[in-house]
């Protein structure tokens, strides 16, 4: 599965950077998030991706593709 | 029936100013979100009010349909902000009361002081502030922790990233938290007001200052601002202070506030949070924020016709978008009136959402994980007093608290008191340029540099010095002389040491520094077993070699018993540090095999006030410290740490 930052709809609330450091960075200046990782997440921090989708108060973070077993 | 009416239809007598709006609020709460999330109100000249958590979702993301202007000079719309009703004072709240895009100008422009990396530069500032008001209280057993705490810190931090003096932060505080909590027809608002201006009177005194004589910080930033291709008029500027001002003091008091209250009540789930703040932490602090919603919610005017969550609004209609019963919503949020501080997918409003998120988010999170973390290791047992606690009457504008009195066990000061840390702080922040945005400073406020540490008009004044920065340090330099660029710590104690004059070092040496400190015995376990133990003198310890001691002196030190030479650092440091009581547990380095020890130092509390009056010469002082010690004046025991499994 992939994860994507909606970069229109990210407000910088930085919740997925503090639910999944490994997959979000955070922009130095403004906090908004970008994905770390190009392609699958791996399995390990698939839950952590799902969380983070979850906590988004804008609903910017989106997976695609089924979790990996 | 009228088309007005007929959209209208969804009707609930909506007033969260009233004190029966907190009493009944979530059962308010569920009665609008079980039968109508969006609701017509006739109060207030009629509004809408949003309740629902999908509805505020929508609502509050459509920026191309809702207007936050403030249009006080009535060159536009005649919009009137975000507050319901518009207060008498026609006065623009800053970028909170605009759109884009001179909203937009507004956030760029400060945002580079407000970003999560820009806000963890200054942890350790806030981390003094919070030890010193604890510092104030911790030895009597009781504290308000609105009053010597929670009002404290953020105002401080706040002016301290303004760019405002720290020592005027008492002047803004009391004027920001009484305006809210103090009834508007009440006698005290005459005074409220007056201190108000006086308050506005030092913001604009600080904006010409600043605008004249440039200093870092977001009054910096504002003076240079090019807002829509121009310069803003002041009292533009000032409304925008205020917001930063009104935003960073009141909120983060309120959240602090109510958690610590409802961790009082709730001892199981403090013990479990202090235990486990590796993990709960951070859920934790949005579940409070979730839960408390200290900003309740912000009103918007609907700037086009429009359907939005399948409701029709008219341009000009007034909307209430209500954060806190958002936050309540059972289809978002299992058992949504309980607190669950592992609460997961938890998406609260109380930031707000979309453009206008609230742009001291980060500020908020971090001073109130730093006061509540510092309460639970320095008051964990802490009582609040009910009958002492004092809550906003109403929740309209901040879901407040005026007091918050509470008792504990007493523990020893580690450090000086509030006054002295900010004048201390004063001169951290002008040296190193704290306030400066993160483009032009990346680096985080250094608290132990020896210029800020023992300069300033407070003279000698830190007892802090963080175990984590120093035990880095010693773990890695192995082998590396006094004075290694890398080590701030023992870099500023060797000169310090060094400034008493020829021959006075050398007992307490540093050249014999040991690489083979196990970082694993280092001040984590010391700290863990003893939780006052953040005494300044770890540094002197950490970086003494007790077994391999200089000449003169430390020879007499080494027969009288090894650790007597680390404990003359560590006394000495500790009464030029200002430390009442030399309580503090010292760790002596473990060398090879050897487990680590620590000295405790008590008793002495005589001798070392005697001591302190020679404080000015610092020498003079260590070796006074070490003389008392070898006569036995100051009691030194042998205690074992031992390193961590």
């Amino acid at each position: 599965m992939e994860v994507r930052v909606d970069p229109d709809r990210c407000q910088g609330h930085t919740r997925c950077a503090m639910i999944a450091p490994d997959l979000f960075q955070l922009d130095d200046i403004d906090g908004h998030s970008t994905v770390t990782i190009d392609g699958d997440v791996p399995a390990g921090l698939q839950a952590k991706a799902a969380e983070a989708v979850r906590s988004c108060p804008e609903q910017a973070i989106s997976i695609l593709g089924e979790p990996s077993a | 029936m009228s088309d007005d009416d007929e959209r209208r239809k969804n009707r609930y007598d909506f007033d969260r100013h009233t004190p029966e709006y907190r009493e009944r609020f979530e059962e308010i709460t569920a009665e609008m979100l079980g039968k109508c999330p969006v609701a017509w109100s006739e109060t207030y000249g009629g509004h809408w009010v949003a309740a629902g958590h999908d509805e505020v979702f929508a609502l509050a993301r459509s920026s191309e349909y809702l207007s936050n202007d403030h249009d006080v000079h009535h060159e536009r719309k005649g919009y009137q902000g975000i507050t319901i009703p518009t207060p008498a004072s026609e006065f623009q709240g800053g970028f909170l009361e605009m759109d884009p895009p001179g909203q937009r100008h507004y956030r760029q422009a400060l945002n580079p002081y407000l970003s999560p990396a820009a806000v963890a530069r200054w942890t350790p500032v806030v981390d003094d502030l919070v030890r010193a008001c604890l510092d104030e209280r911790i030895e009597t057993g009781a504290i308000d922790f609105v009053d010597d705490l929670a009002n404290v810190v953020p105002a401080v931090l706040t002016l301290a990233m303004l760019g405002v003096p720290l020592k005027n932060w008492s002047l803004y505080c009391e004027a920001v938290h009484a305006s809210v909590y103090t009834r508007h027809d009440s006698p005290e608002i005459v005074k409220v007001r007056q201190d108000q201006m006086t308050m506005f009177r030092d913001m604009f005194a600080q904006l010409t200052d600043i605008r004249a004589t440039p200093r870092p910080g977001m009054i910096d930033a504002l003076a240079r601002a090019e807002i829509n291709g121009k310069t803003p008029p002041d009292l533009e500027l000032l409304g925008v202070i205020a917001l930063l001002i009104g935003g960073g003091f009141d909120t983060t008091t309120a959240l602090t506030a109510h958690s610590l209250e409802w961790l009082s009540e709730h001892p199981a789930e403090r013990a479990r949070l202090s235990a486990e703040r590796g993990t709960l932490l951070d859920s934790a602090t949005e579940e409070f924020l979730r839960y408390f919603t200290p900003a309740p919610g912000d009103g918007r005017t609907i700037s086009a016709d429009c359907v939005i969550a399948g409701q029709e609004f008219k341009e000009g209609e007034r909307l209430w978008l209500s954060w806190a019963m958002s936050n309540r919503d059972p289809a978002v949020f299992a058992n949504p009136n309980s607190i669950d501080l592992a609460r997961t997918g938890n998406r609260h409003h109380s930031f707000g959402l979309g453009i206008h998120r609230c742009i001291g988010s980060n500020v908020a999170r971090m001073v109130f994980k730093r006061m509540l973390t510092e309460v639970l290791d320095r008051m964990p047992d802490f009582v609040c007093d009910p009958a002492g606690a004092v809550h906003y009457e109403t929740i309209g504008v901040i879901q407040g608290m005026q007091h918050l009195p509470a008792t504990f066990t007493p523990g020893p000061r580690v450090g000086d008191g509030l006054d002295a840390t900010i004048a201390r702080l004063q001169v951290i922040c002008d040296e190193q340029r704290l306030a400066e945005p993160v483009t032009v400073r990346k680096d985080n406020a250094k608290i132990t540099e020896l210029g800020s540490w023992f300069g300033g008009e407070e003279g000698l004044g830190a007892s802090e010095v963080r175990a984590v920065q120093h035990r880095a340090v010693v773990a890695d330099r192995a082998d590396a002389g006094v004075g290694g660029e890398q080590v701030d710590d023992l870099l500023g104690l060797g000169q310090l040491l060094g400034s008493g004059g020829e021959g006075r070092v050398d007992d307490v040496d540093l050249r014999g520094v040991d690489g083979e400190h196990t970082a694993e015995a280092g001040p984590a376990d010391l700290l863990g077993s003893v939780p006052q133990a953040v005494g300044v003198a770890e540094v002197a310890v950490d970086g003494v070699d007790g077994g391999d001691l200089g000449r003169g002196r430390a020879e007499e030190a080494q027969a009288a018993g090894e650790l007597v030479g680390e404990a003359v650092a560590a006394v000495g440091v500790a009464v030029l540090a200002g430390a009442d009581r030399v309580r503090e547990v010292f760790r002596a380095p473990a060398h090879r095999g050897q487990p680590g020890r620590a000295a405790v130092a008590a008793d002495g509390e005589h001798a070392l006030r005697r001591l302190r009056r020679q404080g000015d010469d610092a020498g003079r002082a260590l070796l006074g410290a070490g003389r008392d010690l070898e006569r036995g004046q100051v009691v030194v025991k042998p205690l074992d740490v031992g390193p961590a499994a």
